[in-house]
């Protein structure tokens, strides 16, 4: 049964390929049949692509939006890990602050956009701002459930070998729950990178959301509309792939075993 | 004889629930002294469990009270290390540091070498830098004995830490067990449902009633070791504890 799928390399290699292929062929045909002066053809996107790194464009907002994240992402890890863990751990914080947390979180984070703006101006704060958001609530939840679900014979062990405080946060508390966090880790970029490209068509005047949009209000360009969503996949490819490399960290293999 | 290291004395304990109230301990008394070997033998969902957690301190009686070497149990103790039925080491920590976890003020040489003797003792050489994902189940419990008895532990409580193993890797613990345990005469506490694994292992079988829980009788085991389980005194013991428990001996 196995063999039929996953055992052969060649299929993984080339069945990827030729359904990508098939896609684009259809979309090249697509449009050369309606004969649509506006949407691009494949060929189009990739001169567009082209144009992109010739004007320098394509390096400076990619970095631009990267950058957002990286700070938005980073702020949001800082703050929403530890306050996750101290939800998890402590009952009375747990009580006074997971109701707000709860009300904040179904919150969209481009609903923000405005007080972004109003707080922020027209810079990089107000993307970071929005990307911190979107981070944080995810990471906070995850962090505080994956406390919640440790297993008490863990804590008890501890205790037993006369661990209590710190050393039990540091020695039990916070490696037991790495797993789940670093998972939410990935989901929570992934979710960064969607929310950038959303803040940057509102808030900024630079970055691959700003690519997008300027290229569609600036002469309908949509061969760097295309080319713009076509990056911003890559990337959110790349960064995904790099996030699941945490995973194989020796120390928290265990918790992803058959995941 | 001179006080006993273990004096459990009229213990009740009783889970409230909301409309309905479960006793699982009714009125426990009994005494160990330093160096035995007690099973806690009875059927699966008596209170056993219940009872070792209550003596090694993890969870409070609703009467009575649990004295070691004349103190009274107010909590766990790390001289008195709590063997669980599975994952009771930690997956992200490899054998040797598993085994160093309570010796984390000793120096580091002094640890390294504790921690060397126990892993050889348990059988694990070549495994220090495993993760226990990486072990047998087997493996997994060896490396918590061993951690147990890295610290030099006067009690050991047991709760059955060979359940989830397979009957022949069982038979293979049991006999190391008692091997460590003739070598190092720590007092043990170990719960077990099986009754060839009680008298095979223990000094005194304490046999309990189904819920609420009460000693139902005490067996002393005189059998010499290495224990021979064919032998008439042997059967003869494994007879009279399923007369007891209401067990047939032939099927």
């Amino acid at each position: 049964m196995r063999e039929r799928t996953t055992g052969n390399v060649l299929f993984r290699i080339v069945s990827p390929v030729a359904v990508s292929g098939l896609l684009v062929a259809l979309w090249w045909i697509a449009v050369s049949m309606t004969r649509d002066s506006i949407m691009p053809t494949p060929l189009q996107v990739a001169l567009g692509f082209g144009e992109l790194v010739q004007k320098g464009l394509l390096v400076k907002y990619t970095v631009a939006s990267l950058f957002r994240v990286t700070w938005g992402y980073l702020l949001a890890l800082s703050l929403g890990v530890p306050l996750g863990l101290a939800l998890g751990w402590f009952a009375p914080v747990s009580i006074a602050v997971n109701p707000i947390i709860q009300l904040l979180r179904p919150i969209s984070p481009i609903a923000w956009t405005p007080l972004a703006i109003l707080w922020f101006g027209v810079s990089d704060l107000s993307p970071i701002f929005l990307i911190f958001l979107s981070t944080f609530f995810p990471v906070v939840v995850a962090s505080a459930a994956a406390v919640g679900q440790i297993n008490r014979v863990y804590v008890r062990s501890a205790i037993n070998f006369g661990i209590s405080g710190y050393a039990l946060f540091r020695k039990v508390i916070l490696p037991a729950s790495v797993p789940q966090i670093l998972t939410a880790m990935r989901v929570a970029l992934g979710v960064a990178w969607l929310v950038v490209v959303a803040a940057e068509m509102i808030a900024v005047n630079s970055g691959l959301g700003f690519l997008i949009i300027d290229s569609r209000n600036a002469g309908n360009r949509y061969d760097l509309v295309v080319a713009g969503m076509v990056i911003i996949g890559l990337i959110g490819l790349v960064l995904d792939l790099a996030m699941r490399q945490l995973r194989r960290i020796k120390e928290f293999e265990w918790g992803f075993l058959g995941g | 004889m001179d006080r006993p290291k273990i004096d459990v004395r009229d213990l009740w304990k009783r889970f409230d629930g909301q409309g309905t109230s479960i006793e699982v301990l009714s009125g426990v008394s009994f005494q160990v002294h330093d160096g035995e070997f007690v099973c806690f033998l009875g059927p699966s969902g008596s209170g056993k469990t219940t009872l070792l957690q209550i003596i090694g301190g993890f969870d409070a009686p609703s009467r009575g009270e649990v004295l070691v070497d004349g103190e009274v149990v107010a909590g766990p103790h790390p001289k008195r290390i709590f063997v669980f039925q599975e994952s009771g080491i930690f997956p992200w920590l490899q054998v040797r540091q598993n085994i160093g976890l309570g010796l984390g003020e000793l120096p580091p040489l002094e640890r390294k070498r504790i921690v060397s003797h126990y892993i050889e003792m348990v059988g694990l050489s070549g495994f220090e830098a495993a993760y226990p994902h990486e072990l047998s189940g087997g493996m997994k419990q060896r490396v918590q004995v061993a951690r147990a008895l890295a610290v030099n532990p006067d009690v050991l409580y047991m709760d059955e830490p060979f359940g989830a193993l397979d009957s022949l890797t069982r038979l293979k613990m049991r006999a190391e067990l008692v091997r460590i345990w003739e070598r190092e005469r720590r007092t043990i506490l170990f719960v077990t449902h099986d009754i060839d694994e009680a008298i095979q292992l223990a000094t005194t079988v304490i046999v309990f009633t189904p819920r609420p829980t009460r000693i139902q009788t005490v067996i002393e085991v005189p059998l010499p070791r290495p224990r021979d389980l064919e032998s008439p005194a042997y059967l003869a013991i494994k007879e009279q504890i399923c007369q007891e428990m209401g067990v047939p001996l032939r099927i």
